[in-house]
Formats: structure tokens, C-alpha cells, sequence
């Protein structure tokens, strides 16, 4: 070829560039590696015969009437046409004229169609006859009145409830093919055709294999379709690429069986879902299109590249949809418990923790002993009987809701109802305590003869009996009420199975019944504890203070001197007053209770006005009395002014040690000398002087008003 | 350029970036399959330079430079690789060669590169001159240029493998034409066999010319996917 005249391309008709090597027109040379994977649009790739039209056609089928020319398929041109003998519509489909000149191809077209035609399915498309006439091949099919999937694609993807009723029937019409040992290879939209009715046909099975095995075509090679090209076409790219095709079919065509189909139809499936072809790296469907995340599983596993990854069966297909319909949807996360039961409940523990160190050292949160950290412990915990009710509501509510994503509805309730039962304890126990005590009952109980103290307990077993049994009936009630509301169905549309999953088991029940019980006898436990230590000062009167003093000591005159030296043996109680010493009644060292000992011994002491004691450890104690103590001399020393205004500085004690406890007998000689006051107002000096046999040997001085 | 000459028969089919990253370290084999892509795609650069407006004796030097400082360590880095694609790599490095270390080696080094290969500068001029008017930009050109080596190459691959079935020079303008413009009868008649053999024989050769342009602009490549669209843009350029 001579380089300086520039020949023309057979192929494009432009003129080959002088600088190419073996003077190939390069473009058409790069078209041609490129048509083996993509059908072209436009005059470069491989150009095709402008189909018959039907008046050339008709005069090849006698016995038929060529009503229209429906499209050009993948094989070749399809015609509409009414069979004359039947009077009923069919298909003919023209294969392609390339094809013949090749004779083995029309045995095999004999045999494949034989093979087709035993494809009786109501979601295969039909073969009803096929031949050559006048060079032409022919199948007669069924004609499908409707649409085929491509168009509906073409017009924006489907309702994923479309997709999803579409690709059962597909795969009822796939498996029926396998069963027959016969593989589509050519699944696309194209090949899927819906009737007026919305039923599937599923078309050109078997082609693909029948046309490929001819010389010169690669499988799956085809003759443009305009309307795919049309479709996918993309801005800056002049060729598209509807590839339905399983990788094996492209670079192993031998190995190629029934699970190509299933990978083609994979991508159908996931065209329809999305509206796009999956790229590369197949992003899954529900992340674009509001479906149940359990499909994505079944697109994917159907686009797995390796055959053996896929489904093996078409068939696995259907069953799994149908699976997924049919269980709730998107359930997949197992139920979990309510977390905000949880933390309420674990709350609650806190609140009685608090409650019972106040109690137990009988003090307030409030400033005095306790650091600021403590203090707003104490508090938050104190908070838990609003917090853990509050949570606990609000976990029934979030369970109602959550249609059975959330469970443990009892604890729930267990949270929000414990505080308010356990506020109403007081409220009985008190309303049994006035009952019995106050309202005029206890007259009837007593019996005449007996004793105050069995008398009281006595009160005290009847109102014990009737508060837990008042306790138990009313938590019961309220228990049973407020269960059954929590219980009824949740508003909305809830499946029955949904509405019986919120529902806590019979078992469940029980526990809770129990767990619920506990708490409610601990609740009412405390609470009689706390009346009971109150009972003591009952006994006599009901006091708000630990001790009481009478009213105002009187003021110190200028010429107040010292009263007369009062010299006693303490053995039991004394009181400074008066001068009166007593012997403590028996009960008060009975009981093994050194708590109530005391306790009982300081409201009787001070209801008897007396100021100091020798029990319990014979050493002498105060009993509500100011007292410091002073140097031995200021016996002799101390004027009543000084006494008084040392007196005013001095804090008032319950219990207080008179005789810090001498371990020698040298200590034991010496006298502890105290300026005092007692609850009455009277005040002195006293001297601790001696142990003897009788008690402690006390004396002391009075400041005379 | 002498087709099969070279044969770098360890980095046959690997791709550029792995031989790059060999060569990079050392290996006097990677080195080798290096210079084999250099080979096969010196020219368009060779173009590009001369479409700027060198002149033919710096547009020379420049190219056996810029080899060279490819050849050095510091010249293949990572940064440069644009999207995996060699032609992209080979431009953008170029330019940034001109660019830079040019000036600098051409003062140094006129004349006196240390490259062992062997260039017809001559044969790239004659096709320059013969280049219609054209009013793409020199990018464009390049990227042109570069499919038609690409296919001059694989095309001598091919002419080199199937010498002893058929006489390649006769079968190969087939390789352009569709089944519609295929004559088969005719070329059964030329050929002496029967029409289906035709066919077959041309079927053959089409796939085996498909497979080795897939292969050769994979090895241009970073991964097989990018193959397709490779192919494509290289279509777009040619068309």
C-alpha cells in the first residue's frame, strides 16, 4: 500500500491514517475488540440489515396474516401476525438471514425447538411451530399481549412490590426449564414479557445456545436492540452495556449451566429494585430503595461471581422470598430488654441504702457530718423513688410501642409502681396505728387486769396483722389494675403474634408477683421498725426531742451564791434537783437490746427528772445535762457568776460521761469535778468522789436563786 | 520498534505498576519489562513533545531523559499513578518532567543519556508529518497516538504468533470488519477452503486478536475492570 494516498476503510468508508503500522483503520479494528462485549449504537459497531417489512414477510408465511412488526429482538425481528387456521394471535420471529447459509445450523434449530416446545409452562412463553421458508428461520410463538420488563424500566423502576411479585413467577418458569435441562442464557428485561393480566412470560429460551453455536459469534453475542441502547446510554460514553450476563458466560462459555440464569436474573432483579444496573462494587438495594434488608441477601447471593455461591437452585429463590414475605418484617434484631427498665430498677437499690444509713444514725442529708459528695449522693439516691418511678413508666411505654422489639414489661412496672406502694405503706401502718391506739379501739382490746405492756403488745401484734394484710390487698389490687392496662394491645396496626410477644409469659408473671411481694413486706418491715423504736417514747409521751428541758433557766442574780453540799450514794439514778436518788426499774437491763436499753432508760429518766445514772456500766452518765469538767480546786474557786457564764458556753448532751473511768486506785480516790446544769435549769458544781459498794459516791452544790 | 524482541517473559502479563514497583527495587528483569512498555509506547510521547513545538532534536533528547529519570528510583512514585492507567502516568510524568528536571539534565547531560534502547526517531517523525489538520488538543493527540501503538503492537504480537497457521498479513484486514461486511464465500474462494472453515478460521483469529488487546491494555493497567472503560476512551479517542 503506498503510504501517500491514503485508502479507505471497508468498514467506515473514512480513510485509514497513513502513520498506522499495518495500515488497519484503527477505529474499526478497536470497534470490533469492543462489539464481543457491547451492542453499539450508532454506524461503528457491527451494522444490521434493516428488518423485512411485513409485506415482504407475508408473502413467505401463506398461513399467516403479518398484522405488524412488533420489534427487533435479540435474535432477530418478531412479527405480529394472526394464524389463520386458528384464527388466534401469535409471534413469528425471524431469525436473523445471517444465519442462513450455515447447514448444521438448521439441525440444530430442529432439535432445540423440539426441546422448547416441551416448555409447557403457564410462565413460558409458548412455541408453537418453527421451520424455514425461503431462507428465512422461523419460530411461532405465543403472543404475549402486554409489555415487557424493559419498557416498565425504561419508565423508572418498579414498585419494589411489582419486583417482588414479578420474580417468583420468573423463577417458576426457570426451574420448570432446569428441570428440562434447559438454560435461558439470555435473561434481560427484554426476554420478560408481562401480559394484560400482570402474568409473566419469560421468552427466547434456549436461543442464546442455539444461535451462539454457529461459527462465527462468540455466545451471547448480539444484533443491536435499539431500545437498550437507548436506555443506557450515559452522557460522555457513545456505547452502553446491558450486561446480564454471568461472568462465566463471557470467559468460560463451555462451563456454562443453569446458575448463568440465576445470576442474570439477579441483575434483573436488582435493575427492577433499584433503577440501575449493579456496577462494580454492588451497592445493596435496601441502602437505595425503601425494602426489607432481608432481599439484599437474595440479590446478592444471586450476583455472586463464583456459580457455586449462588443459589444452586432457581427455585431456593422463591422459597426464601416467600419466606421473607411471610415473617415480620425487618424483625431481625432479636428483642432485647428494655434498657430503661433496667436502669431504673438498678436505681431503687439505692434509695433503700440511703434511707436506711439516715435512718440507722438517725440523721438528716443536711449539712453536719456529712461532705458534699456524700451529701449529693445521698440525694441522688433519695432522687431514685421519683427516678425509678419515672423510668419505669417510661420503659412500659417504649415497650407498648416497640411491637415487640422490647421486652420486659414486669420489671418495668415493677419500677414504676414500687415507690408509690411503698409511700402508701406509711400511710396504712399509720392509719393502723391511730386505729388501734387512738381512735378508742384499744379500750376494747385491753383487758381489764392486764398489764400495759401486754396490753401494748397486743395492740401492736393486731395493728402488725391488719397493716401487712391492708398492705398485701391493696399492692394486689393495684398490681392487678395497672397490669392489665399496660397489657391491652398497643395502638396501631399490630399483628396478633406482635401484640402476644409484649405480653409477658405466665412464668414471667409469677416472678414478677413474688419479686413485687418482697419488696413490699421489706417496705412495710421498715416501716414497723421505725414505728417501733418510736413506740418507747410512746409509752409514756410522745416527744419530738430526745430531751426536754423546762422552760428558760432563770437568769443569774449578782448576790446568787451556792446552795448546801449535797453528798449522796448513786446507785441507779439521781436527780440533782431534787436530791432524789432512785433504783432503775428491772426491765430496763432485761432486754438484750442495748440500743433499746438505752433509749427506753433516757425516756424514763427524764420522764422521772432524773439527771444521772449509773447503769448500765456502773459508771456515772449524764442524762440531758450541760457538764464540763474543771480542775479539782474550782470547787472552792468558782463564784455562781462564773459557774453560769461557763455554763453558757457548754452544749446540752443526751448522754454524757460523768466519770471518764479511772484505772488506778489512786485515780479512783481522786475526785472529777464538773460545773453542770440539768434539764430543769439547775445549776452547780458536782464532785465524782468514790466507788463503793452502794454506787459511786457523789456530791455536790446548787446555785441558790 | 521491533515486536517480540524483547522478551520480558517474567512481567509478561503483569501490570505496569507491579513491574514499576519492581523495577523501583532493582530487578533487572522488572528494569527490562519496563523498557519493553517504554518500547511499545514511546512514540506518542515522542509526538506530544514535537506537537508543543520542539524541535525533533530536543524532542529526542527529552524523551531518552525522561526514560531515564523513569528508570532512576526517585522517578516512579506512587503519587503519579493516575487512576492505575499508564497512559495517564506516562503524560502527567512527562509534563512534570518537562517541567522540572529537564532543564536541569539537559544542561548537564546533552547528548549523552545512558539509555540502551533503541529508538527510530525517524519513523515518528515521518508519521507527524503526514498528520492531517487537526485541531485537537496535543492531550488528545497523545491519547490517539497511544491506541494506535497500542493496536500496532498487538497486532505485531499477533503477525509474531500466527506466522506458522496463517499468513497474517492477508487475514488481518479482516479483523476490522463486521459479519456484515464479511464476505465469507469470497474469502473461502480466495483462501482455498470451504466456507465454513472461513469461518471458523476468521472467528478464530477475531478472538484471539480480542484477547490480546484485553491483555495488553490490561498490562497498562492497575486492574482487569478497568479494562472496558480503558477501551472504550481509547475508541473515543480514535474515532
Amino acid at each position: 500500500m503506498n503510504p501517500n494516498t491514503p485508502s479507505l476503510c471497508p468498514e467506515c468508508g473514512k480513510p485509514v491514517p497513513p502513520d498506522s503500522q499495518h495500515q488497519i483503520c484503527p477505529a474499526c479494528l478497536m470497534a470490533q475488540a469492543l462489539a464481543s462485549q457491547t451492542a453499539a449504537a450508532g454506524g461503528k459497531a457491527t451494522a444490521a440489515a434493516p428488518p423485512p417489512s411485513p409485506e415482504e414477510i407475508a408473502e413467505k408465511f401463506p398461513q399467516f396474516e403479518i398484522l405488524e412488526c412488533l420489534g427487533r429482538g435479540g435474535m432477530g425481528v418478531v412479527y405480529k401476525a394472526r394464524q389463520k387456521s386458528l384464527n388466534r394471535l401469535v409471534a413469528i420471529k425471524i431469525l436473523a438471514p445471517e444465519r442462513e447459509h450455515d447447514s448444521k445450523f438448521a439441525g440444530r434449530f430442529a432439535r432445540e425447538a423440539e426441546l422448547l416446545a416441551k416448555l409447557s409452562h403457564p410462565h413460558i412463553v409458548t412455541i408453537h411451530d418453527f421451520g424455514e421458508t425461503g431462507g428465512l428461520y422461523y419460530l411461532v410463538m405465543e403472543f404475549v399481549d402486554g409489555v415487557s420488563l424493559r419498557d416498565l424500566l425504561r419508565e423508572g423502576k418498579l414498585e419494589p412490590k411489582q419486583a417482588l411479585a414479578i420474580v417468583p413467577e420468573i423463577c417458576d418458569a426457570l426451574q420448570f426449564a432446569h428441570d428440562h435441562g434447559i438454560v435461558h442464557r439470555d435473561i434481560k428485561p427484554e426476554n420478560i414479557l408481562l401480559n394484560r393480566l400482570g402474568r409473566v412470560k419469560v421468552a427466547d429460551f434456549g436461543l442464546a445456545k442455539l444461535v451462539a453455536d454457529t461459527a462465527d459469534i462468540e455466545p451471547g453475542q448480539l444484533a443491536p436492540t435499539t431500545p437498550a441502547a437507548d436506555d443506557l446510554t450515559e452522557a460522555g460514553k457513545t456505547m452502553g452495556t446491558p450486561n446480564y450476563m454471568a461472568p462465566e458466560q463471557t470467559q468460560n462459555p463451555e462451563a456454562v449451566d443453569s446458575r448463568a440464569d440465576i445470576y442474570s436474573l439477579g441483575v434483573v432483579f436488582y435493575q427492577m429494585l433499584t433503577g440501575e444496573l449493579p456496577g462494580k462494587l454492588i451497592e445493596a438495594p435496601s441502602r437505595k430503595v425503601q425494602i426489607d434488608v432481608r432481599l439484599d441477601e437474595v440479590v446478592l447471593r444471586a450476583l455472586e461471581r463464583e456459580p457455586g455461591r449462588r443459589y444452586q437452585q432457581v427455585g431456593e429463590i422463591k422459597t426464601r422470598m416467600e419466606t421473607i414475605a411471610e415473617t415480620p418484617p425487618a424483625g431481625t434484631p432479636e428483642p432485647r430488654f428494655s434498657r430503661v427498665a433496667i436502669a431504673g430498677a438498678a436505681w431503687a437499690p439505692f434509695f433503700f441504702a440511703a434511707a436506711l444509713s439516715l435512718a440507722r444514725e438517725r440523721r438528716t442529708p443536711f449539712p453536719e457530718g456529712y461532705t458534699l459528695v456524700a451529701q449529693l449522693l445521698i440525694f441522688a439516691s433519695l432522687a431514685a423513688c421519683f427516678g425509678t418511678t419515672l423510668l419505669g413508666w417510661i420503659a412500659v411505654t417504649q415497650i407498648r410501642r416497640s411491637a415487640g422489639k422490647l421486652y420486659g414489661l414486669g420489671l418495668a412496672v415493677l419500677d414504676g409502681l414500687l415507690f408509690p406502694l411503698l409511700a402508701l405503706m406509711p400511710c396504712i401502718a399509720w392509719f393502723w396505728w391511730w386505729f388501734y391506739h387512738d381512735s378508742g379501739i384499744h379500750m376494747v382490746i385491753y383487758t381489764s387486769g392486764e398489764s400495759p405492756e401486754s396490753g401494748q403488745a397486743k395492740l401492736s401484734g393486731w395493728s402488725l396483722i391488719t397493716t401487712v394484710i391492708t398492705a398485701a390487698v391493696i399492692c394486689w389490687l393495684i398490681i392487678r389494675r395497672v397490669w392489665r392496662a399496660v397489657n391491652k394491645a398497643p395502638d396501631g396496626p399490630v399483628s396478633s403474634r406482635m401484640a402476644a410477644r409484649a405480653r409477658v409469659s405466665n412464668a414471667g408473671k409469677w416472678k414478677f408477683a413474688v419479686i413485687v411481694l418482697v419488696l413490699m413486706s421489706l417496705g412495710a418491715g421498715i416501716c414497723w421498725r421505725i414505728f417501733n423504736v418510736r413506740k418507747v417514747e410512746r409509752l409514756t409521751q410522745p416527744r419530738n426531742q430526745l430531751y426536754t428541758q423546762v422552760p428558760g433557766a432563770p437568769p443569774v442574780a449578782q448576790n446568787h451564791s451556792f446552795g448546801p453540799v449535797i453528798n449522796r450514794d448513786v446507785d441507779g439514778a439521781i436527780d440533782f434537783d431534787s436530791g432524789k436518788v432512785v433504783v432503775l426499774p428491772e426491765k430496763f437491763s432485761e432486754s438484750n437490746d442495748i440500743a433499746l436499753n438505752v433509749l427506753n432508760g433516757v425516756s424514763w429518766l427524764e420522764h422521772e427528772g432524773m439527771d444521772a445514772v449509773t447503769e448500765p456500766s456502773r459508771l456515772l452518765k449524764g442524762v440531758g445535762m450541760k457538764a464540763k469538767a474543771v480542775d479539782r480546786d474550782a470547787w472552792d474557786r468558782l463564784t455562781p457568776k462564773q459557774t453560769v457564764s461557763m455554763l453558757e458556753t457548754i452544749q446540752r448532751e443526751t448522754w454524757q460521761d460523768l466519770d471518764p473511768g479511772r484505772k488506778t486506785d489512786e485515780d479512783r480516790k481522786a475526785p472529777v469535778t464538773w460545773v453542770f446544769e440539768t434539764r430543769e435549769g439547775g445549776r452547780g458544781i458536782l464532785q465524782v468522789l468514790e466507788y463503793s459498794g452502794q454506787g459511786v459516791n457523789v456530791r455536790y452544790k446548787l446555785i441558790q436563786n | 520498534m521491533q515486536a517480540g524482541e524483547s522478551d520480558p517473559t517474567l512481567f509478561a502479563t503483569t501490570r505496569w505498576t507491579i513491574v514499576c514497583d519492581a523495577a523501583r527495587g532493582g530487578d533487572s528483569g522488572a528494569v527490562e519489562a519496563l523498557g519493553a512498555l517504554f518500547r511499545t509506547y514511546w512514540q506518542p510521547l515522542y509526538r506530544y513533545v514535537r506537537r508543543l513545538g520542539r524541535t525533533p532534536e530536543d524532542a529526542e533528547d527529552l524523551i531518552q531523559g525522561f526514560f531515564a529519570n523513569l528508570l532512576q528510583k526517585n522517578g516512579l512514585r506512587l503519587a503519579d499513578r493516575d487512576r492505575g492507567r499508564f497512559r495517564a502516568f506516562l503524560l502527567g510524568s512527562l509534563k512534570h518532567y518537562m517541567a522540572n528536571e529537564w532543564k536541569r539534565d539537559h544542561r548537564l547531560k546533552r547528548g549523552g543519556f545512558d539509555i540502551h534502547m533503541s529508538i527510530d526517531w525517524k519513523g515518528a517523525e515521518t508519521g507527524l508529518s503526514l498528520e492531517p489538520e487537526d485541531n485537537r488538543s496535543p492531550d488528545k493527540l497523545y491519547d490517539r497516538d497511544w491506541a494506535m501503538a497500542l493496536l500496532d503492537k498487538v497486532l505485531d504480537d499477533l503477525a509474531a504468533e500466527e506466522e506458522q497457521d496463517l499468513e497474517f498479513a492477508r487475514w488481518k484486514p479482516f479483523l476490522s470488519l463486521s459479519s456484515a461486511h464479511l464476505a465469507y464465500a469470497e474469502i473461502a474462494a480466495e483462501f482455498g477452503m470451504t466456507e465454513g472453515a472461513a469461518r471458523v478460521a476468521v472467528h478464530r483469529l477475531r478472538k484471539r486478536y480480542r484477547q490480546r488487546l484485553r491483555e495488553e491494555i490490561g498490562r497498562t493497567l492497575a486492574g482487569d475492570h478497568l479494562v472496558e472503560e480503558e477501551m472504550r476512551s481509547l475508541f473515543a479517542a480514535l474515532s
